[in-house]
């Protein structure tokens, strides 16, 4: 009988690599193109990602960004629906497309034989969508049925009055959509909003996957060198956000059978010198299970399935945020507790295993983070939208390596103190139960909200 | 998929490695042949609780260390249970990979969790349960359609259990659960990455030759009667802002030569933009603000479902017309040879974008050799896709999609 080893196999030494390099051209027109060899599977991926985003909507038309990208699924000038969506399938290509505060992508990615074709498709989609009233149409109801769904979810309710607590009326702290917003935009403003957001001044296309680099690159940049530049009216400096005076809110949700519990303040932008350090603190904070938060709140005591913090940098504005579910007999509970060991993070310094152990984390999780299309793809659009430098992610796992322990513990000194942190819990009545006096040594007073007044904010 | 080593340990594990350079990874995937529809009433979710005390601790692993190991260095790992199986998985960076295996060794030799952790382990399940079933808008809708669909216990009750049980379940009824299905024998384990087929193997040895071989349950058999009549209810759901419709037919399970008829039948009506059902129901009629659904293979009696969320005031009646009348015209208009290539594509292009995860391969080859006893099951997949055509589509739709043996559940927002 093979007896069973009492310690765990010793490791190699870890092998070198890298992610892969893009071959890059930047075109008199301010667009850039960019193409990354990736040859293990014949599929492709085309990209076309603009540097603006939510931000570049009009503030009484609030979701506008999400039905420009919404509408964009239903065809081009040239293809209507139908046939946009049977171009697609023919190719066994799948769109995929977001839009972020801060920028908007539309992607399509597909077998690599029929890279030229997506390449057109894309570009269409891009540059040239269809946005016809019949699509709006559809897409308003949708849109509004969703947004309506969203408002009755009590973790929806909590990130929608987060982002309003931690930003006040900056707009990094809009909701993604609102009823009224959605119900003023009209087709007129989804072309105003695309030719804002669709210049190739601040654009770039990406073609990641199984493609000669250097044919790809200079078939791009021939082909659109001449996309003449586009006068917008999209505002050049975004002023710093301001929190709002800081508080608990209670929204009351009469049917909840869960509540959910959230807190968070302002953090850096993602081209701050503190960036590493913070995302090492974040991560030895609340990142993972193997954090802090995971293992005190849900390990040790069940208060909850789960609980993590999330470092969310944009362009101009950054922030840190908390959330967990809890039973809502535990709301109160779940929130001092949640408060308490930000608390503790903040104030005291982290133990060195944590921080050794949070670099552990980030430096071998980046192999994964850069695998396959859409995550290579995903930090070349990163580098681009943020500036970053070219070797950023050669040099990413020997960085965070070399942050230093006491810039750790400074930037969580500086960002995770709950004392600039806004609290808000949605659930049922029951949850309300001891919230203001779990609050107030950290300076936060209680207010409530019923459902129906949330309207003010997200209706 | 090329280049795959197989083996099988004495004590009945089999294993199947497919090693690939392309990432300094490896990810793996220990799937054991036991899930929910092991379980008697009074027991249900005692193969999910398992689950969750398979993170609790074993001789040489002390309580949460799996996973913090694991994550320590940048690796993700989780484990799920379904109706048919427990999987556990994770990814680690390649130079550290016999870590993971000493690891699932180690718990499959037995768990060690003390009373304090059941305990605690109950408690984030019956919160688990909160979150995915009672403050879900349509969690409870979704235990009713199971229990609707089939007649035995085995299927038709929810993987999470039910509340009153997990609250009533035993630390020792776990550990007699662990013993008796968690045996190498009844286990199939994968890896894909950067590893070296030989020292991948000789770790296996190492780590899991140590577990002696046991015997495992006669496993439950399933047969459903065939239903003559349609059953329909109706649901009133708290939460849910709009109403929703779901539709089940039997279907037919694993193994069936039909089996792929299905899977392209699935394609044809919910997978991609230009769907049917998303066509007509969400794009042309607006009836639905989205529907999903497909065919869900079990090795004992399987089910072809349909789920449609409807606007505010959204009409039941007038959705479940439209998804028979769907179901009729694949008995009746043969599908064009266009539409065939688009589905082909899209599935093998699925296939293939699916494979860039070292994780989801482990996992793919795992099944196969599972269910199948073949790992080059998924290479042979697209093939068999290709060869199905519009007449077995039309013979299968008009054999099973028979409206009297459809079960429908209406949720009406409260």
């Amino acid at each position: 009988m093979i007896r069973f080893p009492t310690s765990p196999p010793e490791g190699a030494a870890p092998r070198a690599w890298n992610v892969p390099t893009p071959a890059v051209q930047d075109l008199s027109n301010g667009l850039r193109v960019a193409v990354v060899r990736m040859d293990t599977l014949p599929i492709v991926q085309v990209r076309w990602a603009f540097g603006a985003g939510r931000i570049a909507q009009d503030p009484c038309r609030i979701g506008s960004g999400l039905l420009l990208q919404r509408v964009m699924r239903h065809g081009t000038e040239r293809l209507g629906a139908r046939q946009f969506t049977a171009a697609l399938d023919r190719m066994g290509a799948r769109m995929s497309g977001g839009v972020t505060i801060d920028a908007s992508v539309v992607s399509i990615g597909g077998l690599a034989q029929h890279v030229w074709p997506i390449v057109d498709l894309t570009e269409h989609v891009a540059l040239k969508p269809g946005l016809s009233d019949l699509a709006l149409a559809g897409e308003k109801i949708r849109s509004r049925e969703l947004h309506r769904h969203a408002c009755n979810r009590t973790d929806a309710i909590v990130e929608m009055m987060l982002g309003h607590g931690v930003y006040g009326t900056h707009p990094y702290g809009a909701p993604a959509t609102t009823a009224s917003g959605l119900a003023a935009t009209s087709r007129a403003d989804l072309v105003d909003l695309h030719r804002t957001i669709a210049a190739p001044q601040r654009g770039l296309v990406l073609v990641v996957g199984d493609v000669d680099p250097d044919r790809v690159l200079h078939t791009l940049a021939e082909r659109y060198a001449n996309i003449p530049v586009v006068e917008t009216s999209l505002p050049v400096a975004v002023p710093e956000p301001q929190s709002p005076p800081r508080r608990l809110l209670f929204v009351e949700h009469p049917t909840a059978e869960q509540a959910t519990v959230g807190v968070g303040g302002l953090a850096i932008p993602r081209n701050h010198p503190d960036h590493a350090a913070l995302r090492v603190a974040n991560q030895a904070i609340g990142g993972s299970a193997s954090s802090r938060l995971f293992r005190r709140l849900r390990d040790d005591r069940s208060l909850t399935y789960g609980v993590y913090s999330t470092l969310d940098c944009g362009v101009h504005a950054g922030d840190i945020t908390a959330v967990m579910g809890v039973a809502p007999d535990n709301a109160a509970a779940g929130l001092a507790a949640l408060l308490t060991e930000l608390h503790d993070a903040s104030a005291e310094p982290l133990g060195e295993a944590e921080i050794t152990s949070a670099k552990r984390i980030l430096m071998g999780a980046f192999p994964q983070q850069a695998s396959g299309l859409t995550g290579v793809g995903g930090l070349a659009v990163a580098s681009w939208l943020h500036g970053l430098p070219s070797d950023e992610w050669h040099t990413i796992v020997s960085r965070i390596h070399a942050v230093p322990s006491e810039s750790v513990n400074a930037a969580a000194a500086a960002w995770f103190d709950p004392m600039h942190f806004t609290a808000v819990v949605c659930g049922p009545p029951s949850s309300r139960v001891g919230l203001a006096s779990a609050v107030r040594p950290f300076g936060l007073e209680m207010e409530s909200l019923s459902l129906a007044e949330l309207a003010d904010f997200i209706g | 998929m090329v280049n795959i080593e197989q083996t099988a340990l004495s004590n009945g594990l089999r294993v199947v490695i497919q090693p690939d350079s392309t990432l300094p990874l490896v990810g793996v995937s220990l799937i054991y042949d036991v899930g929910s529809r092991v379980e008697k009433p009074g027991s249900s979710g005692m193969a999910h609780l398992v689950e969750h005390l398979m993170f609790q601790g074993s001789e040489h692993v002390a309580p949460g260390e799996f996973v913090h190991r694991i994550q320590g260095w940048g690796g993700a790992v989780n484990g799920m249970t379904g109706a048919e199986r427990t999987t556990y998985y994770h990814s680690l960076p390649s130079h550290q990979f016999a870590l993971g295996l000493w690891m699932d060794a180690d718990r499959m030799r037995g768990v060690g969790f003390d009373e304090a952790a059941f305990e605690r382990q109950r408690a984030t399940v019956l919160d688990e349960r909160l979150e995915r079933i009672n403050h879900s808008p349509y969690g409870e809708a979704l235990v009713r359609i199971g229990e609707l669909s089939y007649d035995d216990f085995g299927y038709g009750h929810p993987v999470i259990g039910y509340r009153d049980d997990v609250a009533c379940a035993q630390s020792d009824d776990a550990r007699q659960f662990h013993a008796q299905w968690y045996a190498p024998s009844n286990a199939v384990l994968a890896m894909v990455g950067d590893v070296d087929p030989d020292e991948a193997i000789d770790a296996v040895h190492t780590c899991f030759g140590a577990v002696p071989r046991a015997d495992t349950p006669t496993r439950p058999s399933f047969s459903e009667a065939r239903r003559m009549v349609p059953t329909r209810e109706s649901l009133r759901a708290p939460l849910a802002s709009a109403p929703a419709l779901f539709v089940n037919h039997p279907a037919v399970p694993y193994g069936d030569p039909d089996f792929y008829v299905y899977e392209v039948i699935e394609a044809l009506l919910f997978r991609g933009p230009s769907s049917r059902l998303n066509q007509r129901m969400v794009m042309e009629e607006r009836c639905a603000i989205k529907v999903q659904g497909g065919y869900e293979a079990h090795r004992g009696p399987s089910l072809f479902s349909f789920f449609g969320m409807m606007p505010e005031g959204g009409d039941p009646d007038r959705l479940a017309a439209l998804y028979a009348d769907e179901l009729e015209r694949l008995v009746k208009q043969p599908v064009s040879e266009d539409e065939l290539e688009r589905v082909h594509n899209r599935v093998r292009a699925g296939r293939l974008f699916g494979r860039q995860s070292m994780v989801h391969r482990a996992n793919a080859l795992g099944r196969s050799l599972l269910y199948h006893s073949d790992a080059l099951w998924e290479d042979r997949y697209v093939e068999r896709i290709l060869r199905v055509g519009p007449e077995a589509i039309q013979r299968v739709a008009a054999r099973d999609f028979d409206p009297n043996a459809s079960v429908t559940l209406e949720v009406v927002p409260a």
